[in-house]
C-alpha cells in the first residue's frame, strides 16, 4: 500500500497538536540526525512525521538527517573522525553500548530523565542500557525474545504454549504428530541459534547469568552445571525432533521463511518476525508468541526476558545537545510512540501505546517482563570479541551437533581464561 | 622400446581433447547461465512463490517488482549515480593512465624504474587501510559525501592496475612504428597521439570495460565516502535493500530485480565488446 499522503498530513497534524500543548520555547538549531533506517522503510517514515511535528510546534529546531542504513554506528565513528558534526543517531541498543557509548563519544542524558520519564517507559527500558548510574540511551523502539508461532497450527496439534521445557518437549511431540516440526532455526545464525543456551541458562540462573558466567576470571564459571544442562537440553531439541533434521543447512532466511510457509510452527527470535515475514506469510497469518518455558530448580521466571532494544543517542560533541536530547525526550511521548506503532510497526517502549496486532503478544510480555536481559546474554555488549571469535562459534558448533555438549564447556572454561590472562 | 611405450602419456585423439574442452567450458557456461536465469526469474515471482516454488518459471511475470524497486526503492536514481561516477571515473582515469604508461614503457629517465616500482607497489595496499585517511581528506577538501569525491577516489585507486597493464600493452608495440614516425618529423606527443594511442586501442578498451566492471561493483569505499541516500551508488543501494531485511520485511523478489538490474550494464558490456576485449588481453599478452 503506498504512503498516503494526505494521512501523512493527518498524522502530523496530530502530532502537532499534542506536541503544541506541551512545547516549551528553545533556541534556534538545525539537528543533524544520522539514523540507522533506509528512507523507503516504515520506521523511517515514523521518525520523518515525527520530526515534523516537533518542527511545526518549534519552528525554530529543523532537522537534517542522513538515513545511513544499519552501518549507522560504523559510518558514523568514520565521519566522527574526520570532523563531521552530528548531533544525535539511533542504533540498537546493545551495539551502541559496545560501541559509541563504551568509547565515551555519547553525552549524558542523565538531565532528561527523571522520575515521571522513567515512570512512562515500560520496566527497565532506560536502566537496561545505562552505565555507573548515567544514561546514554533513550530507548523508543522495544523487541522482545519469544518463540513466534503460527497459533493455527499450535490449535491443529491440540497443544497449548509450554509453561516448562517438558511441556514444550511435549508441543513437539504434539506437532510431530500433524506431520510439522514445531522449530526450525538458521545454521549460520549463530546469534538466533544461542537464544536457545542464553534462556536456559538465565532460566537456571537467573536474568543476566550468562554475563556473570563470564567475569568469572578463572573461566570456572562455564564449569557450572547449569551451564552443561543448558548445552544438554539446546541437543535435546534437535533429538526429541523438535527441529527437522534438514535445518542444520539452512541459511538464514531459509529456516524463518518455513514459518512462513507453514511447514514449521515456529521460531526462537525477537519480535520482528511477523514483520520480516510480512510479504511471505502475508496479513491474515496466524501470529501468536510465548516467552521461554521454565526449568525445573531453576530461579529464572517465564516473565524473565531477554530483549533487543533501539535507542537514540546524543553525541558527546552535538553543537545542540542540549535542544537534540529535548526532541529524544519527545519521541517516547505518547504521541511519537503512538505514531512509531502505526506507522513504523514496531513495538515501543511507551506504556500504554498499543502494539500492532501481529506482534500483541510481544507487548502483553514486554508489560509483564519481571526482568530483562540482552539479546543472547548480552556477550556482544561487553566483551563483542570473545563473542564473535569464541562464544558464538563453539555455541554454534555444539548446537549443530559437531561438538559434544562436554566439550563445548571445557572449550568455553579454557577460553574464559586466557582471554582474561590476556586483559 | 616397450619400458618407452609405458613411460609415455598416451596421446589422446584430438577430438577427445575437445570434448573435455566442450565439457568442461560448456558445463561453466551452463552453470553461470543458470544462476543468471533463476535470478531473472526470481526477480518476476511473488516473494512467497519465490520460497514456495524456487524452481518454477514465472508465467506471470510480477514486472511490479522492477517498478517498486526502480521507484520506490530509488534504484533509478542509484543507476544513474552509478553510471556518473562510474563513467566519468573511467574516462579521468584513461586520460591520466594512458599518457603516463605510455611514458613509462617507452621513455627513458632515471626515475622511471622508481615510478613503475612505487605503482606496483598502490596496487599492493588493502583498501580497507585507506578508509580514515581518505575519509579525513574529503572531508578537509569538501568532498565528503560526495560523487566527485567518490569518483577521485576511485580515479585514484584504480591508476596503478590500469597504468601497470597498458604499460604492459605499449611494450607489446612495435618500436619501429615510433622511429618512423620520428624519421618523419613527429614531435613526442604527436607519436602518441597519432601513432601509439590508435595501436593501443583494444588495449585501452580492455582495461576501460574492466575498471568500469569492477568500479559498477565496487561497495566498500562507497560505503565509508558516501551518507546520502540520493549520492548512493547501485552497491550501495542493494546493500541497503539487503540490511532493511531485518526488522523491516524481506522483499526478497525486489532484491532480486535490483540484481538483475545491477547485472544488466555489465553483462551489456561483455556482450558487445567481448570481442575486442579478448583480441587486446592477447595482444598484450604476446611480445
Amino acid at each position: 500500500m503506498l504512503f498516503s499522503a494526505s494521512r501523512y498530513v493527518l498524522s502530523v497534524a496530530a502530532l502537532t497538536t499534542g506536541l503544541m500543548a506541551s512545547a516549551g520555547a528553545g533556541s534556534a538549531a538545525e539537528l543533524t540526525f544520522w539514523s540507522m533506517w533506509n528512507e523507503t522503510e516504515p520506521q523511517a517514515k515514523a521518525l520523518q512525521m515525527i520530526m515534523d511535528a516537533y518542527t511545526v510546534a518549534n519552528p525554530e529546531t529543523t532537522f537534517s538527517v542522513v538515513w545511513n542504513g544499519r552501518q549507522n554506528q560504523t559510518k558514523l565513528r568514520g565521519a566522527l573522525q574526520a570532523g563531521t558534526k552530528v548531533d544525535f543517531m539511533d542504533q540498537d541498543g546493545d551495539q551502541l553500548v559496545g560501541g559509541l557509548q563504551k568509547e565515551g563519544l555519547a553525552y549524558d542524558l542523565s538531565g532528561i530523565v527523571d522520575d515521571e520519564l522513567k515512570n512512562a517507559l515500560l520496566p527497565g527500558t532506560l536502566d537496561l542500557y545505562s552505565s555507573d548510574g548515567k544514561y546514554y540511551q533513550i530507548t523508543y523502539i522495544y523487541n522482545t525474545v519469544n518463540f513466534w508461532y503460527n497459533k493455527e497450527m499450535m490449535d491443529e496439534a491440540g497443544a497449548t504454549p509450554p509453561k516448562t521445557w517438558d511441556d514444550l518437549i511435549a508441543v513437539c511431540d504434539a506437532v510431530k504428530g500433524i506431520g510439522k516440526h514445531a522449530l526450525v532455526v538458521e545454521s549460520d545464525a549463530a546469534d538466533y541459534n544461542m537464544l536457545f543456551f542464553s534462556n536456559l541458562v538465565e532460566r537456571t540462573l537467573g536474568a543476566n547469568a550468562v554475563l556473570k558466567l563470564m567475569e568469572d576470571k578463572s573461566g570456572a564459571g562455564w564449569a557450572d552445571p547449569a551451564v552443561l544442562d543448558a548445552a544438554q537440553k539446546s541437543r535435546q531439541l534437535w533429538d526429541a525432533g523438535c527441529i527437522a533434521e534438514d535445518a542444520r543447512g539452512f541459511q538464514w532466511p531459509a529456516g524463518q521463511t518455513t514459518v512462513a510457509l507453514g511447514d514449521t510452527m515456529g521460531e526462537l527470535v525477537g519480535s520482528w518476525l511477523p514483520t520480516e515475514l510480512l510479504e511471505t506469510a502475508g496479513q491474515d497469518f496466524p501470529w501468536a508468541a510465548f516467552s521461554f518455558p521454565e526449568v525445573p530448580g531453576g530461579v529464572g521466571k517465564s516473565t524473565d526476558m531477554e530483549v533487543a532494544l533501539i535507542g537514540m543517542m546524543v553525541l558527546k560533541d552535538s553543537p545542540n545537545a542540549e535542544e537534540a536530547a529535548q526532541f529524544l525526550k519527545y519521541v517516547v511521548s505518547e504521541e511519537a510512540q503512538k505514531t512509531m506503532v502505526e506507522t513504523g510497526v514496531v513495538g515501543v517502549t511507551r506504556k500504554g501505546v498499543e502494539w500492532p496486532a501481529i506482534i500483541a503478544d510481544g507487548a502483553t510480555s514486554a508489560a509483564e517482563a519481571t526482568a530483562l536481559s540482552n539479546f543472547a546474554g548480552g556477550l556482544a555488549l561487553y566483551y563483542p570479541d570473545f563473542n564473535s571469535n569464541v562464544a558464538k562459534p563453539e555455541y554454534n558448533k555444539m548446537f549443530l551437533g559437531q561438538a559434544t555438549p562436554e566439550e563445548f564447556v571445557a572449550t568455553m572454561v579454557a577460553a574464559t581464561a586466557e582471554y582474561w590472562k590476556a586483559q | 622400446m616397450k619400458s618407452r611405450k609405458s613411460i609415455l602419456p598416451r596421446r589422446w585423439p584430438r577430438r577427445w581433447k575437445n570434448a573435455a574442452s566442450y565439457i568442461i567450458v560448456g558445463g561453466w557456461s551452463g552453470f553461470s547461465l543458470f544462476f543468471v536465469l533463476w535470478v531473472v526469474f526470481a526477480s518476476l515471482k511473488s516473494t512467497r512463490k519465490l520460497f514456495s516454488k524456487p524452481w518454477s518459471i514465472p508465467y506471470d511475470p510480477a514486472f511490479g517488482n522492477y517498478v517498486k524497486t526502480w521507484v520506490s526503492s530509488r534504484f533509478g536514481d542509484y543507476f544513474l549515480n552509478s553510471l556518473l561516477v562510474v563513467s566519468l571515473s573511467v574516462l579521468v582515469l584513461l586520460i591520466v593512465s594512458t599518457p603516463a604508461a605510455y611514458v613509462l614503457s617507452r621513455g627513458k629517465f632515471r626515475s622511471r624504474q622508481v615510478i613503475s616500482s612505487f605503482l606496483v607497489f598502490g596496487m599492493g595496499v588493502p583498501i580497507p587501510l585507506l578508509f580514515v585517511p581518505l575519509a579525513v581528506i574529503m572531508a578537509k577538501l569538501g568532498l565528503a559525501d560526495t560523487l566527485s569525491g567518490l569518483g577521485l577516489v576511485y580515479v585514484a585507486v584504480s591508476i596503478p592496475f590500469t597504468v601497470f597493464v597498458l604499460q604492459g600493452f605499449f611494450s607489446s608495440l612495435p618500436s619501429e612504428l615510433e622511429s618512423a614516425a620520428r624519421i618523419d618529423g613527429c614531435k613526442d606527443w604527436q607519436i602518441f597521439w597519432h601513432v601509439m594511442l590508435p595501436l593501443a586501442k583494444p588495449g585501452i578498451l580492455t582495461v576501460a570495460i574492466l575498471n568500469f566492471v569492477g568500479l559498477w561493483n565496487e561497495f566498500q569505499l562507497a560505503l565509508v565516502l558516501i551518507d546520502s541516500p540520493e549520492n548512493r551508488t547501485l552497491s550501495l543501494g542493494m546493500y541497503s535493500l539487503i540490511t532493511s531485511m531485518k526488522y523491516s520485511g524481506g522483499d526478497w523478489a525486489g532484491l532480486f530485480a535490483g540484481v538483475t538490474i545491477v547485472m544488466i550494464p555489465t553483462i551489456a558490456l561483455f556482450l558487445f565488446l567481448s570481442d575486442r576485449m579478448i583480441s587486446g588481453i592477447t595482444m598484450g599478452g604476446v611480445k
